[in-house]
C-alpha cells in the first residue's frame, strides 16, 4: 500500500482528560487519515469539545470505564461504519502517522490480520530504564502465557483488518486489554507481524502514561479475568 | 447468657433473610438453614466444637470456628467481587450502546456544528 490514505481506514483514539493534547493529535492524524473516532472516556475536562473542534467523530462514555472499554467502543463504531482497517492510536501524542502508513502497507502486502507496533524494532527516545525493564519482563510473560514471540507488548499502536477487529472481544476495561488483545491474537491464530515504530516519551506522555506500578494491577486484572471467563 | 441470646437473635435474623430471598437457589437456601441451625447449636453448646476440632486436628473449638469464618468470608468476598465484575460488564455494554448510537459529534453529517464548535460552542448529545 502506498502512503495514499485509504478511505476505509479508521483511527480509534481512546482519550481520558486529554483536553490539552487531543486537538493537536487529531489535527495531525486527519492530515493523513480522514476517519478518526475519539472515544472520550468520561473525561472531566474539555477533551470531547477539543476533539470535535479538531474534526473527529466523538463518542462519549457517560462514566470513566478505562482504555480497554474505550477502544472496544471505538472499534465497534468504526466497524459499523464500514472500516476495512482499524488502527488503535494513543491520545497523548506518542505515536506518528508515518508509522501507521508503514504498518498498513505491511498488513496489506502480507495479507495479515494484525500488525503490532514495536518500539524495540523502532525507536523510543526518552524511555526510562525502569520502563525498559518492565516491558522486557512483559515480553517474557507474554511468551509464557500466549506463546507469541514478540519484541514489544503493551504498545498502543496496532493495525487490524476488519475480520480481526470483528473477532476481538475486549472484556478487560482497563489497562490489561493490551495482554488480552495478544491472548486473542494467539487464541484465534491470527496472522500477525511487528513493525518498528517510534514512541516519543515526553513529559506529558510520562505524566499521562502507565505507571510502572500498574503492572501488578494488570496482572491481578488478568487473573480475575480468567476466573470470570 | 446475654451473648448467647443476642447471637441467637442475630442468627434467626439471618435465617429470616435467607427465607425471604426469592432469587436464591434451593441448595444455597438449604446450606444457609443448616449453617444457621449449626450456629445456634454451637452458641448454646460451645464445648461441642472442641470435640469436632480435635477430630480434624485443631486444638480448640474457638480456632475451628475462626478458621471456618475466615474461609467463608473469603468465599463471600470473592463471590461479591465476581458479581460486581458481572454488573460492570452489563454497565459497560449499556454505556457503549449509548456512546455508539448517540455520537457526540460526527463531522461528515454536520459541517455547521463543526463550525460552531470551532467557535467555542459545546457539542450536544444527539
Amino acid at each position: 500500500m502506498s502512503t495514499t490514505p485509504d478511505r476505509t481506514c479508521w483511527i480509534v483514539i481512546p482519550a481520558y482528560n486529554e483536553g490539552s493534547m487531543i486537538r493537536t493529535v487529531v489535527q495531525s492524524v486527519l492530515q493523513t487519515f480522514p476517519h478518526v473516532v475519539v472515544v472520550d472516556d468520561g473525561s472531566t475536562d474539555d477533551t470531547a469539545q477539543q476533539a470535535a473542534a479538531a474534526g473527529a467523530t466523538v463518542l462519549q462514555h457517560l462514566i470513566n470505564l478505562g482504555q480497554g472499554a474505550a477502544l472496544q467502543t471505538g472499534l465497534r463504531y468504526a466497524l459499523q461504519h464500514g472500516a476495512d482497517y482499524l488502527v488503535t492510536f494513543d491520545a497523548d501524542g506518542q505515536h506518528r502517522c508515518e508509522d501507521v502508513e508503514k504498518m498498513l502497507a505491511v498488513l496489506c502486502e502480507q495479507q495479515l490480520d494484525v500488525v503490532l507496533g514495536s518500539r524495540f524494532l523502532g525507536e523510543a527516545p526518552g524511555m526510562s530504564w525502569s520502563r525498559w525493564l518492565l516491558l522486557r519482563l512483559a515480553v517474557v510473560f507474554t511468551r509464557l502465557t500466549t506463546g507469541l514471540s514478540l519484541t514489544d507488548v503493551h504498545n498502543g499502536l496496532r493495525v487490524f483488518s476488519r475480520d480481526a477487529a470483528r473477532r476481538l472481544r475486549l472484556r478487560q476495561n482497563r489497562m490489561a486489554h493490551g495482554s488480552e488483545i495478544l491472548e486473542q491474537i494467539a487464541r484465534y491464530q491470527m496472522k500477525y507481524a511487528e513493525v518498528g515504530n517510534t514512541i516519543e516519551y515526553t513529559d506529558y506522555s510520562r505524566l499521562k502514561g502507565q505507571k510502572t506500578s500498574n503492572a501488578i494491577r494488570i496482572l491481578i486484572d488478568l487473573f480475575i479475568g480468567k476466573l470470570t471467563r | 447468657m446475654i451473648a448467647q441470646c443476642l447471637l441467637t437473635v442475630g442468627l434467626l435474623a439471618g435465617w429470616l433473610y435467607a427465607f425471604n430471598q426469592s432469587g436464591v437457589s434451593k441448595l444455597l437456601r438449604l446450606i444457609l438453614y443448616i449453617t444457621v441451625a449449626l450456629g445456634i447449636y454451637f452458641v448454646w453448646f460451645p464445648e461441642q466444637t472442641t470435640g469436632i476440632a480435635h477430630l480434624i486436628g485443631i486444638g480448640r473449638g474457638t480456632d475451628l470456628i475462626l478458621y471456618i469464618w475466615i474461609v467463608l468470608s473469603f468465599i463471600m468476598i470473592l463471590n461479591l467481587h465476581l458479581k460486581m465484575k458481572q454488573l460492570l460488564s452489563y454497565l459497560t455494554e449499556l454505556i457503549r450502546f449509548i456512546a455508539v448510537s448517540h455520537p457526540l459529534h460526527e463531522p461528515h453529517d454536520n459541517e455547521n456544528e463543526k463550525q460552531d464548535l470551532k467557535n467555542g460552542a459545546k457539542p450536544e448529545a444527539r
